[in-house]
């Protein structure tokens, strides 16, 4: 007589406890792993990015060279000639562009682009753990590999993106696909990561971002790649991420 | 011809010259060197307003062609760096050419121990997050940004950065010198205390200079959201001392007088939101307790009416006093600048200035197009309205600038 009442109590308890998540890895450990392998979490760094906009009238590139601590990042651009010198200060979520002799440091808002899809917010070190509370929305392929589909939700308004979904592969612990929505909900671009790069930190090897290709949601032919070389770890000296040096 | 010798700058600024001169060459081998080279050249068209009293002791040339090669060259190592950007200009107005050779910034910075850093030399120390004036720095409280295309000049200076702890740091500066065609103190002492967080940034700002009580400085900004940010800056200083003019028993009926400089409070608040077609819009209001009230502005503006009509031998000296008047000139402003994506091969913006005290108003427009990554066309225009005597409708009405720069490298 209790047989199906018990019956769906022990479904119930399957289907709210699926077999995946008694091995499920904490969300949040996740994404601070997979910051590793794009710049977060490091005493500090430097690189080359050359990021690539192709659009409806072509192509344009910039190519700038960056340096991150856990909490600040600068940027300064080498080509084209227009913009040789240009600089990009990040202090947190603070951000000031300058430019060589003409003006003051003027501020940023974290949206502010800086090329096609490239928000300021891409070019710096990921600290998405930091500024991200993760909750794992269950598994999904990508290009064949078993990845963690997570829900990244801003914990706080000034972040460059509201929610992202964050493909985390599960056997190499890294990003390979992101999701970038608004507050409302809308889709507004798309990413793919590749790992071509290696460093060496804490006496391990590990794999390192090579290109990031983003994706316009609203304008598929707008295509921006992010391409990362001359990658080293050092810790710069904290002057380097003031204004007037 | 008309030109002025590189070594007519001050001696701080020639000893600059001469060590980065001599040090970058050999420094070059040894750390990161890199070099910029940029030439502008363009036609400026200037209109005054046509009853302007001005005209009659400041002839503003209607027309002008100018040409200017800015090399900028860097080193740094591990410990020490080096900037050098002189420069040279070449101006032809109707009847007359001019050319000038300038240090714009030239200095040479020491880091002896991480968090430390010793500067000296020329440079431009600017800071402060407002788009149309920045009180907050008592050293260059106007840095130009009407026109972007001027760079602002530097002033000779000699500071000290000692960054605390995380997020804090603070700088003992000291402006020995500046140029003789500078405004601003020729001799000032400050200290700056630098503070930031995630999301905020600010910093208090005492200053001394001689002859002159102390004066508090002071700015914050806020990150408020991913499109949003909240500034102000705020000081209570002195202005810069200004004519004015007062009915006397003299030849033409009045007299020029300094006026007295007392310290009054400065202030500015302001906002800019991104859109999500990556339009920016800035909105500022800023008092300028410094600035003419009603009563000291109506008596310039009938003061100058008057000598205007005047022989000009009896009121040459009185206009020329009072055409030297303070920037910004009354007290109470708002400003909105709109812009678009800079990041592509079209920029725009534009700038509205509006005086609340008279409700005079300034337009200005600037357009940049990219030919290639090192040519740049641009076009800057500027419109000024309002009232015979108030501060954007009694002088200049309008100027153009039609101009190109090449990226050399």
């Amino acid at each position: 007589m209790h047989k199906p009442l018990l019956l769906i109590i022990g479904l119930a308890l399957l289907l709210g406890h699926p077999a995946w998540a008694a091995t499920a890895p904490d969300a949040q450990a996740l994404l601070r792993e997979s910051d590793l392998a794009r710049g977060g979490n490091l005493p500090g760094i430097a690189w080359t990015i050359t990021i690539t906009a192709h659009d409806q009238d072509g192509d344009s590139e910039r190519t700038l060279d960056a340096l991150a601590d856990t909490q600040n990042s600068r940027v300064e651009f080498t080509a084209p000639a227009r913009m040789r010198g240009e600089r990009i200060i990040m202090q947190g979520h603070n951000m000031w562009f300058v430019r060589p002799g003409l003006q003051r440091p003027v501020p940023l808002s974290p949206r502010q682009r800086l090329l096609g899809g490239a928000a300021t917010g891409d070019i710096a070190a990921t600290r998405y753990a930091t500024d991200y509370a993760a909750q794992i929305m269950g598994e999904e392929a990508v290009d064949g590999e078993d990845c963690v589909l997570l829900k990244l939700t801003a914990k706080t308004r000034n972040t460059t993106y509201d929610v992202i979904h964050y493909w985390v592969s599960e056997k190499r612990r890294l990003a390979v696909k992101a999701e970038f929505y608004t507050v409302s909900g809308k889709l507004f671009k798309s990413a793919r990561f590749d790992y071509a790069n290696s460093i060496e930190y804490a006496g391990h090897k590990t794999p390192f971002i090579s290109r990031m290709v983003i994706t316009d949601a609203i304008n598929s032919a707008q295509l921006t790649t992010l391409r990362y070389t001359g990658i080293a770890i050092r810790q710069p000296d904290p002057s380097a991420f003031e204004l007037n040096q | 011809m008309n030109i002025t010798p590189l070594w007519a700058i001050t001696r701080w600024g020639a000893a600059v010259v001469l060590a980065a001169g001599n040090l970058l060459p050999l420094a070059a081998q040894a750390g990161d060197f890199s070099s910029r080279l940029e030439i502008l050249s363009y036609r400026q068209e200037t209109d005054s307003w046509g009853s302007s009293p001005f005209t009659r002791v400041a002839t503003l040339p209607d027309h002008s062609l100018a040409s200017e090669l800015r090399p900028d060259l860097a080193w740094r190592d591990e410990h020490l760096a080096a900037s050098l950007k002189p420069r040279l200009a070449a101006t032809q107005t109707p009847g007359e050419t001019h050319v000038s050779t300038w240090l714009n910034e030239g200095w040479l910075r020491w880091q002896p121990t991480p968090g430390w850093s010793l500067q000296g030399g020329r440079e431009a120390l600017l800071w402060g997050p407002a788009m149309f004036w920045n009180p907050s720095n008592p050293l260059f409280p106007n840095s130009n940004k009407a026109n972007p295309k001027r760079e602002v000049v530097g002033k000779d200076i000699l500071r000290a950065r000692w960054q605390i702890a995380p997020g804090w740091a603070v700088t003992s500066i000291n402006a020995v010198g500046r140029r003789e065609s500078d405004t601003g103190p020729k001799r000032l002492y400050a200290m700056k205390l630098d503070w930031s967080n995630q999301d905020a940034a600010a910093a208090v700002i005492a200053a001394s200079e001689p002859g002159h009580a102390p004066s508090w400085q002071g700015y914050a900004q806020w990150t408020a959201s991913e499109a949003t940010l909240l500034y102000g800056e705020l000081a209570w200083r002195a202005g810069q001392p200004y004519a004015v003019a007062n009915p006397a028993a003299t030849a033409s009926g009045w007299a020029t007088a300094s006026t007295p400089s007392h310290r009054s409070a400065l202030a500015l608040l302001g906002s800019s939101y991104t859109f999500e077609n990556n339009w920016t819009l800035y909105t500022e209001l800023w008092h300028n307790g410094n600035g003419l009230n009603k009563a000291d502005a109506a008596r310039l503006g009938s003061a100058a009416s008057l000598l205007a009509g005047q022989n000009t031998a009896i009121a040459s000296a009185q206009l020329g006093a009072l055409i030297n008047e303070p920037a910004p000139l009354r007290r109470n402003y708002a400003g909105l600048q709109l812009g678009n994506d800079s990041s592509g091969n079209t920029s725009w913006k534009i700038r509205v200035t509006r005086n609340l005290d008279d409700q005079s108003m300034e337009w200005v427009g600037m357009l940049d197009h990219n030919f290639s990554d090192h040519l740049q066309g641009w076009i800057n225009l500027m419109h000024r309205s309002g009232a015979r005597d108030s501060e954007y409708g009694r002088w200049v009405r309008g100027s153009s600038m039609l101009g190109f720069t090449w990226f050399a490298w």
